[in-house]
């Protein structure tokens, strides 16, 4: 492979980046070639030594927004984080992208229970309430009044329920970037060595 | 010779010999290269990986001849991440002779 072949494969590979960090990584390798020239070796030689081009940009690009969802944690963030690592190989659409689905739906599963029940208090404390005004003519096996306060506190267990989840997700999100970036290390730092 | 084993020291190799003097990444290829075989396009994400966590810093400078080469210097940060390293490396690259000399002496 030629010098401007390998640049360009590289530079594909890394279009998820910012223009710094695009530039950064494109200078340091076509500075590593333009050195190994200077010493009298030939383009396809160093590019040979380089390593494939699209393994290493994969790489950074991982890295890069793994770092991102890190320092910025957004759900967008973690979704681009995740389909970086996924572009590591297949292996990691069992080990990453299984996982990650399976949380993502208890997470919401929580988070609809939780809204149901929020939602289930005022129900319940506006049929006590008529109930007792008389509009709404219906004998309850409980007291009307006891209902009332019932209503409340299911609508109050809703909101801990939400604020539950919340927190939950905060520490799976912390989980996961350790999680992401053990995967690299792990399993895809070795192919670059 | 085996990744896994060079995977775990290549950092502090880089750091190390940063430690003695500043120097660019085609250079620490070629230095690390004299000793044992590594795949050459490593050890930029290596150095990349360095620099966000504070241990090293670069800085631009001309060469005689072709282009200016971004240098490689380590900080105080690394500078004890360095220490830190060597020391268990020491540690631990002794119990492992030592466990190994053992076998051998059981065999001899």
């Amino acid at each position: 492979m030629k010098r401007d072949e390998y640049l360009r494969k590289l530079e594909q590979t890394l279009s998820k980046l910012s223009q710094q960090d695009w530039d950064e990584i494109l200078g340091d390798y076509s500075e590593h070639f333009a050195i190994g020239l200077e010493n009298g070796r030939n383009e396809e030689e160093i590019a040979a030594a380089l390593g494939d081009p699209q393994v290493i940009g994969r790489e950074y690009t991982a890295v890069t927004l793994i770092k991102t969802a890190e320092d910025s944690p957004s759900a967008r963030g973690m979704g681009r984080a995740i389909a970086a690592t996924l572009g590591l190989g297949l292996f990691n659409l069992v080990v990453v992208l299984v996982p990650f689905i399976i949380l993502v739906c208890i997470i919401l599963m929580i988070l609809l229970g939780g809204f149901s029940l929020v939602c289930a208090g005022p129900m319940l404390t506006g049929s006590a309430v008529l109930i007792i005004a008389g509009i709404f003519p219906m004998v309850l096996p409980v007291s009307p009044v006891a209902t009332v306060f019932f209503g409340i506190g299911i609508t109050c267990m809703g909101l801990l329920v939400i604020l539950g989840d919340y927190w939950l997700s905060r520490m799976l999100y912390r989980l996961g970037i350790r999680y992401l970036k053990w995967n690299i290390a792990v399993i895809h730092g070795r192919e670059s060595l | 010779m085996n990744a896994q084993f060079k995977k775990g020291v290549l950092d502090m190799c880089v750091m190390a010999l940063l430690g003695l003097r500043d120097r660019y990444g085609y250079e620490l290829v070629q230095d690390i290269s004299r000793r044992f075989e590594i795949s050459e396009g490593s050890i930029y994400p290596l150095l990349r990986r360095l620099l966000t966590e504070g241990y090293v810093s670069t800085y631009l400078q001309e060469s005689g001849e072709g282009p200016a080469r971004k240098y490689y210097s380590l900080t105080a940060q690394g500078i004890a991440a360095r220490d830190l390293l060597i020391h268990e490396w020491m540690d631990f690259s002794d119990a492992v002779c030592s466990l190994i000399g053992e076998i051998t002496d059981e065999k001899g």
